[in-house]
């Protein structure tokens, strides 16, 4: 039977951006408690790592907002 | 002034011309596969009728339905305001007209039959996809039942088949789509005042009451 599946397509493209953007998130938070707090490693080194996980960040902010209001 | 009501042939000049226009040759192929059955005196009588009365608009040598006028008299007798802006800001919007108000889709409703498609009004056309997507997330299976019974799956895949293609070219981003959709939630949650009115196709009021 032919279901109209508008909503569906919607509700999952939606779910799939934000469930993406929270993985992203994730992955930022996990990355940087390994690097910084976990692992001996030189401060200028935490602080190149914490620089490229906030690039990153940002860029995962920019897409959500491309996606929203484009 | 009131407006006259349109002729058979206005009619359907209407419902095939909601979302590009089509010449008098394009509608007796569309509808009759025909070229000259809309060129005959009576059709363009009321077609002509129908331009003057402003229902449809001439465009050289083809003939656009004035899509706004037709939305605001279908809900003219809807009194409560804000479902009134809703169904307008959804009929509006460039995806629900493609999607929904697409001549192939509209005629698919119709079994392909102008016949049928001339005694509907445009509430018809306008209210049985909002009532497709009440139905489908109330009862499943009276859905299924109502698509079946009233032979609407070439319209339901229709639809499917027209939204895949104007997903992406009519929603600037996620967020229009969001837009859109909690718009056509608001509206289908409406059931009471929507779809009191009298309409001879589709007799659903009482699966809706269920």
């Amino acid at each position: 039977m032919s279901r109209l599946r508008i909503k569906e397509q919607i509700e999952k493209e939606e779910n799939s951006k934000i469930k993406n953007i929270i993985i992203g998130i994730i992955i930022i938070l996990t990355a940087w408690i390994v690097t910084s707090l976990l692992l001996k490693i030189t401060m200028t080194g935490k602080i190149i790592i914490t620089i490229a996980l906030v690039l990153f960040l940002a860029y995962l902010v920019y897409e959500w907002y491309r996606v929203y209001h484009k | 002034m009131v407006d006259k009501e349109p002729g058979k042939y206005a009619r359907l000049a209407i419902l095939a011309g909601l979302v590009e226009p089509k010449s008098l040759s394009e509608l007796g192929m569309f509808w009759y596969n025909e070229n000259g059955r809309f060129y005959k005196q009576k059709a363009r009588q009321e077609i002509e009728q129908a331009v003057k009365n402003n229902f449809l608009i001439k465009e050289k040598s083809k003939y656009r339905t004035n899509t706004e006028k037709i939305i605001l008299s279908a809900y003219s007798q809807i009194n409560n305001k804000e479902l009134k802006a809703l169904l307008c800001m959804f009929w509006n919007h460039p995806f629900s007209q493609k999607t929904f108000l697409c001549c192939k889709a509209i005629k698919q409703m119709f079994n392909n039959n102008p016949e049928i498609a001339a005694e509907n009004k445009p509430q018809t056309i306008l209210n049985t996809p909002l009532i497709l997507h009440q139905l489908q997330e109330k009862d499943n299976d009276v859905y299924n039942l109502f698509v079946s019974m009233q032979g609407l799956e070439a319209y339901t895949n229709q639809i499917n088949k027209n939204a895949d293609k104007n997903m992406d070219k009519e929603f600037e981003n996620l967020k229009d789509k969001t837009d859109w959709l909690s718009n056509l939630n608001k509206i289908i949650k409406n059931d009471k005042i929507l779809f009191k009115g009298k309409n001879n196709k589709l007799k659903i009021t009482n699966i809706l009451k269920k």
